[in-house]
């Protein structure tokens, strides 16, 4: 089957970011299809670069890195939700004269369309709620 | 063509997840039949807002719900338990959705080709 993933909660006020992970895990363990999975709302703030989380405690943005990377995943997230919360590509942040940019390898900005394009060739499309 | 039904869920106000939901679901009537299912606080969006949007805080988002029948969504409905629990059977709302008992919703989710909730 082939899935789409809608994941709204932030990194670490949330269980949605975790629990999409895991949820993706297994549904390519089980040779199941990820379109896509779209970030969106505070979940896009997992692809913050300067994220720096205890050593001792799970890092989700290596851990996407990781899946993404693993099964050629394609980690998409909302750009209205990005510049609202400072998640910015070097494009964007040259765009809006910033100093720096932040966007973790792995993950791409893109708009609303790619939610809608995603849910509607999939099977399936499972949202992590914020 | 397939449908998309957008679950809205999140009260107006307490956060931007409200705005940016009804967003996603103007991006879905762009590319696809679409319909709206206000649930729980996610009802409370269909009361004018006032005092924040008239101090310029906040985005007058739900003007948009007015312009739905031009993006041509005319499947727009509301929890009928939640308006009970809220109280909005009085109040002046933005748009009138038609009101579903839990047994409409549940045939309504059954029925749906794709359920994205928010």
């Amino acid at each position: 089957m082939n899935f789409a993933l809608n994941i709204q909660g932030s990194p670490y006020t949330s269980n949605s970011l975790w629990s999409a992970l895991h949820f993706a895990q297994a549904c390519l363990n089980e040779g199941h299809c990820i379109h896509r999975v779209f970030f969106y709302h505070d979940a896009v703030l997992v692809a913050n670069a300067l994220q720096a989380p205890p050593q001792d405690e799970m890092n989700l943005t290596t851990a996407w890195q990781t899946l993404g990377q693993n099964f050629e995943l394609d980690l998409c997230l909302c750009v209205a939700s990005c510049l609202r919360r400072g998640i910015l590509n070097d494009s964007e942040a040259q765009r809006f004269e910033k100093t720096a940019s932040n966007l973790a390898p792995g993950f791409n900005i893109s708009g609303l369309g790619q939610l809608i394009e995603a849910s509607l060739v999939s099977d399936r499309v499972i949202s992590f709620g914020a | 063509m397939t449908e998309l039904l957008f679950i809205l869920s999140h009260p107006p106000g307490a956060s931007v997840y409200a705005q940016e939901a009804f967003d996603a679901a103007l991006a879905g009537s762009a590319f696809s039949n679409i319909a709206i299912l206000f649930v729980g606080a996610g009802c409370l969006q269909l009361i004018q807002p006032k005092l924040a949007v008239e101090a310029h805080e906040r985005k007058d988002f739900q003007r948009g719900f007015k312009a739905l029948a031009d993006y041509d969504v005319h499947d727009v409905y509301g929890c009928e338990d939640s308006f009970k629990q809220f109280g909005l059977h009085n109040q002046a709302l933005v748009i009138q959705p038609t009101l579903l008992t839990r047994v409409d919703i549940s045939a309504r989710l059954k029925g749906a080709q794709r359920v994205l909730c928010f």
